[in-house]
């Protein structure tokens, strides 16, 4: 059995026919080949699937597709859609604030978020404000660097 | 050949990773990432019992399930394949890939699904019912090396993988047996202080963030198998591969794409990738399978796990006369490639920075139905440096000595070095009081102190802890480890247009090889750094390797191709003093020339000579065409990085819960080529330290044999709020083994850290009577303590 | 695991004790059970839908009453699969006078695998004492129902 759902992901409208139980992280790794979205738990700790769903950051694990239907979705991909990175994107580059690069499309989405919420972050904020996404590599001081810098870039 | 790295332009520079813009963007190629036409997924059927004799398995209902092709129980795989191979020089019981007749740890695979999509195939393994004859569950290891509550593996009489290796003083080093105890029951009869402690270095999830995953594609039509994997090394996964299938290892290749993180846990080829290759082969399809997370907590190696009774002798002064440490290793229900040499290299670490006459390690290896252990990030050392420096803040706590002092009398001296330990080690260089200075200078020590007294005289709980580590790194030589191999392989060509190819051994999973090894490059060619293009893992491009674990990348892969790139240098040398009629000795390269040395300006053209070299008309004599170099190195010895990480805890008297305040640290990994990723190293580093001081322990129930944390929920990695700013600092000890003078620092944050906080949280909790505290240190068992308790 | 608690009821002992006992005051207020059915002296089988945390599932298992003491004491062990996977357990339950009610107090050991285990297992606890509560409070119910009824009669 399937369900008829309409989603613009990136800015583009999609009509499809998903499974009731489909993830919306699944619908777009799986269906839509968007596969800067990872997933890294079963359990919505990690963080590595954080999309903007309606303009809020969403754990897309915690999402079923056809939640998403009618909704409107910007994933990693859509952050840099005219080829110039987004100025978080290039905040990490700049300070080193990725090494496997694995939980980085996640922790970028939710830092996507907590901007538009905090425009000009203390440390704190920005240590809460990424309390839901998990980093193995970095110890986080560069992604607070990189947070930093690109609020600071923003003024 | 050069074997002298100038220092040039981009080494030592705050370098931005070539890596970044694909990973920022989201348009990495991690495994899962990966589709292949026709490509089936595999699913595992696994125990839920800790151990157990499977009575029966029925498959049918799986069979019947619409897009299941083929269910495949460990018998049958068996009959494919093999039991995996080990890499250790100790007997090992057989470990199938899925087992064929026993369980023996929650997670082990019984049967395996393969469907056309993963959740099909997920729905079928669900589907399969397997009857188990419970035995009792093997949890507690001191019990089963009494072979209670059972015996795990027949061939192993009280569950005892090595019943007893004995290293340092006394001990022969051939025979691998105690012939004196003299010195060691001398130092300790004649000692003025004694401390003696049990202590306990706890059972750890790697949880790289990208779980495990394989694809393996064998096309009949030409016997050749390529298999995707997220591996740290896949040369060693093609031998292994190779070996197990039966195959020859021109006929498989190995492919790490972007890989998401290894800590050690990566090194292992396990059995879903067997399963997959040989599933593979025989239907002639490609086949998937990806870890979900719980699986990779109850199924991907775990590390640590190693109690240590710890004797300390000393005089009065303080002078360490003698370090003895029983080891009981819990190493899980089997062993993996590395599992049972990981625990001997705690061994090796027990004189630590310390000039001690006489020292005495005795390990056992115990198996119990748990996950294997092996490899993770530091492994062996950071046990190793836990029990040793929590000994010494034991004896300067005993002594009422600062523990700065208490470090201070007992460093090697500079002028010791080469320096060879009581058990046998040869550190290469070290300089551990200025680095001491220097940290006690940045944290404000004196201050520090005064703070803390100020704090406390207030009601709080305030405490500080210092460390000072050394470690093992740049794994080789191959003498280490007789079974694997511990060189690095290396290859240059320079193109017909002057741009370059190289290639490592050494696999990248987020360490920053394209990088590093560029700006390494670029220096030594005079070249651009954009025109060099590195590339690594992939056994179809990297002739050979061994790959990156051990901090060994920079130090042996990066010397592999400075010395390749030697090579081509000096037949760079050969066509350019043709074009320049003179002699090639003079010749040196610079911002894209090559001419004579201070004036290469006056020369010609890097790209020239390239360009000459694919059309050397006329070619010089005795030289062949072309500019393709490649190169084994094997370094003689370890390089020994050391460093000091002070740290300032305050525990909350109403809760217990423990709040990190200030993280001084001071490495020294010799020269650094990049700072920027060599800082993002020891953050990492201490993070996972952290993780291990105060939030991460992997439990099995006691009873049942059920892993109780398998979850994020149950199982907490550090979080961005759990650290300070952290105040780092380094010098430069160059190690004399190797041109760069490069040490290695992957480990050391994780190695030094751990001890440190816990020095910090038994200082805070002294005046409670508290002496020792095994991690985590969790609020509640603080909170015990504050109130007088029993933690 | 370990699991102990305690509950009172107000109606007495011997009322409790008739209906902590019988079939069907049993299938009305075990939480979630959608099948009993005897299958031999002292001896059922059921189905119930069970939740622990986000672990989620329909059981089938078997309920065995034992050690009966009447009106102060009885076993019961059961024990059942489904597919976040299994448990079983033995519970010791005593009863005594609590003025004009009972005090119930019940001990029992239980082992669970699977997913159940694995993500469900620091909820157990809770989730277990939860269940229990809702057992007890629907038993007393059921009997004060019962006990009305024939009161009506």
């Amino acid at each position: 059995m399937t369900v008829p759902i309409s989603v613009t992901v990136n800015g583009r409208a999609h009509e499809l026919e998903v499974e009731p139980r489909m993830l919306l992280v699944h619908l777009l790794r799986e269906e839509l080949n968007l596969t800067g979205t990872h997933v890294g738990c079963d359990t919505s700790q990690c963080g590595a699937c954080t999309v903007i769903v309606d303009g809020s950051s969403a754990k897309s694990c915690t999402v079923l597709a056809v939640q998403a239907d009618g909704g409107s979705i910007t994933t990693i991909e859509g952050l840099s859609a005219e080829g110039e990175m987004h100025p978080l994107q290039q905040a990490f580059w700049d300070e080193h604030g990725l090494q496997c690069g694995y939980c980085t499309p996640g922790m970028i989405m939710s830092g996507v978020d907590l901007l538009e919420r905090h425009p000009d972050p203390s440390d704190d904020d920005i240590r809460r404000g990424l309390d839901g996404n998990l980093c193995r590599c970095t110890g986080y001081e560069h992604i607070i660097n990189a947070v930093k810098s690109a609020a600071g870039g923003a003024e | 050949m050069t074997m002298q790295a100038t220092p040039g332009q981009l080494v030592g520079q705050r370098v931005r990773r070539r890596e970044d813009p694909r990973l920022v963007k989201g348009r990495g190629s991690y495994v899962d990432d990966m589709k292949l036409p026709g490509m089936l997924h595999l699913a595992f059927k696994r125990s839920d019992v800790a151990h157990g004799i499977i009575r029966s398995i029925d498959t049918s209902a799986a069979e019947a399930m619409p897009g299941v092709e083929l269910v495949l129980t460990g018998a049958q795989l068996a009959e494919i394949i093999p039991p995996m191979p080990v890499a250790t020089p100790f007997p090992a019981p057989d470990h199938h890939a899925v087992t064929p007749d026993r369980v023996r740890y929650v997670g082990e695979p019984i049967a395996v699904v393969v469907a056309t999509d993963r959740f099909l195939a997920a729905d079928a393994a669900d589907v399969i019912e397997v009857d188990i004859e419970e035995l009792p569950a093997v949890i507690d290891p001191e019990r089963a090396a009494n072979g209670d509550p059972a015996v795990i593996h027949e061939a192993f009489e009280n569950n005892l993988a090595v019943p007893f290796a004995p290293a340092g003083t006394g001990v022969n080093p051939e025979t691998l047996e105690v012939e004196d105890e003299s010195a060691l029951n001398e130092a300790f009869e004649n000692a003025d202080v004694v401390v003696s402690q049990r202590m306990f270095s706890q059972r750890l999830v790697p949880n790289a963030m990208e779980p495990r995953g394989v694809i393996a594609r064998f096309e009949p039509g030409n016997d050749e198998l390529t298999v995707w994997s997220t591996t740290q090394n896949p040369h060693i996964a093609r031998t292994l591969l190779a070996a197990i299938l039966g195959m020859g290892q021109h006929q498989v290749r190995v492919i790490a794409p972007d890989v998401g993180g290894g800590f050690g846990s990566k090194i292992n080829v396990y059995g879903e990738d067997f399963a997959a290759a040989a599933i593979s082969r025989d239907i002639g399809r490609p086949v998937k399978w990806i870890e979900d997370r719980s699986e990779a907590f109850m199924t991907t190696i775990h590390g640590r796990d190693v109690i240590g009774y710890i004797d300390l002798a000393a005089t009065g002064e303080g002078k360490v006369t003698a370090v003895k440490m029983r080891l009981i290793a819990d190493i899980g229900a089997y062993e993996m490639v590395l599992t049972a040499a990981i625990p001997t290299l705690v061994a090796f670490m027990i004189s630590g920075v310390y000039d001690i006459p006489v020292v005495r390690a005795e390990l056992t290896e115990v198996f119990t139905n748990k996950m294997p252990t092996d490899a993770y990030r530091g492994a062996g050392r950071p046990e190793g440096i836990y029990f040793l420096e929590r000994a010494m803040d034991m004896l300067a706590s005993e002594l009422g000595m600062d523990p700065a002092d208490v470090r201070r009398v007992n460093f090697i001296q500079p002028d010791q070095f080469p320096y060879t330990t009581a058990g046998g080690m040869v550190y290469d260089s070290g300089e551990y009081e200025r680095l001491l200075d220097q940290a006690l200078e940045n944290a404000g020590w004196e201050q520090m102190k005064a703070d803390r007294d100020a704090a406390r005289a207030e009601g709080r709980i305030v405490g500080l802890g210092m460390s000072f580590y050394t470690e093992i790194c740049g794994f080789g030589p191959s003498a280490a480890m007789p079974t694997v191999g511990l060189w690095e392989h290396a290859s240059v060509s320079v193109e017909r247009d002057g741009k370059v190819r190289a290639s490592s051994g050494a696999s990248s999973h987020g360490q920053g090889h394209e990088t590093t090894f560029a700006q390494m490059l670029a220096d030594d060619l005079g070249i651009p750094m954009d025109d060099i293009s590195i590339i690594h893992g992939d056994t179809g491009q990297v002739r050979e390797g061994t790959g990156t674990f051990g901090s060994r990348s920079q130090v042996v892969g990066g010397t592999a191709l400075l010395m390749a790139s030697g090579k081509v240098k000096d037949k760079m040398r050969v066509f350019a003093a043709q074009m320049l009629e003179t002699q090639p000795g003079d010749l040196s390269f610079s911002d894209g020339m090559i001419g004579p040395t201070g004036q290469e300006d006056t020369g010609v053209a890097f790209a020239e000579v390239a360009g000459f070299a694919y059309i050397p008309i006329p070619l010089p004599p005795d030289t062949e065409p072309g500019l393709s170099e490649e190169a084994f190195w094997e370094p003689e010895g370890f390089t020994w990085p050391f460093g000091c990480y002070i740290t300032q805890v305050e525990i909350d008297r109403d809760t217990g819960e423990l709040e990190l305040q200030r993280f001084v640290g001071v490495d020294d990994c010799g020269n650094v080529i990049n700072p920027l990723i060599v800082a993002g190293q020891i953050h990492g580093g201490i993070a996972q330290g952290v993780g291990q001081a105060l939030t991460e322990e992997a439990v099995y129930d006691e009873g049942s044999g059920q892993l109780l944390t398998a979850s994020f929920m149950d199982y907490q990695i550090p979080r961005a709020r759990d650290f300070p700013r952290f105040e780092l600092d380094h010098t430069v000890t160059p190690s004399p083994l190797n041109p760069m003078g490069v040490k290695g620092i992957g480990e050391a944050g994780t190695i030094g850290s751990t001890p440190s906080i816990v020095n910090a949280a038994v200082d805070a909790l002294s005046g409670h009577g508290v002496e020792h505290i095994d991690m985590m240190l969790r609020p509640e068992k603080l909170w015990r303590l504050i109130q007088g308790g029993d933690a | 695991m370990r699991v102990d608690g305690e509950h009172r009821f107000d109606l007495s002992r011997s009322v409790m004790w008739e209906h902590l006992l019988n079939p069907e005051s049993l299938q009305g207020a075990i939480p979630g059970c959608t099948a009993f059915e005897e299958v031999a002296p002292e001896t059922w089988e059921l189905t119930a839908q069970v939740g622990v945390g986000p672990v989620r599932g329909t059981f089938t298992g078997r309920v065995e009453l034992r050690d009966r003491e009447p009106e102060s004491r009885y076993t019961l062990i059961a024990s059942g699969q489904g597919r976040p996977g299994g448990g079983q357990g033995e519970a010791v339950i005593n009863l005594t006078d609590d003025g004009d009610g009972t005090h119930l107090r019940y001990e029992a050991d239980v082992t669970v695998r699977g997913a159940i285990a694995r993500v469900g297992g620091r909820l157990l606890t809770a989730s277990a004492r939860t269940m229990a509560r809702q057992f007890f409070d629907a038993i007393e119910k059921e009997a004060k129902t019962a006990t009305e009824r024939s009161a009506a009669r």
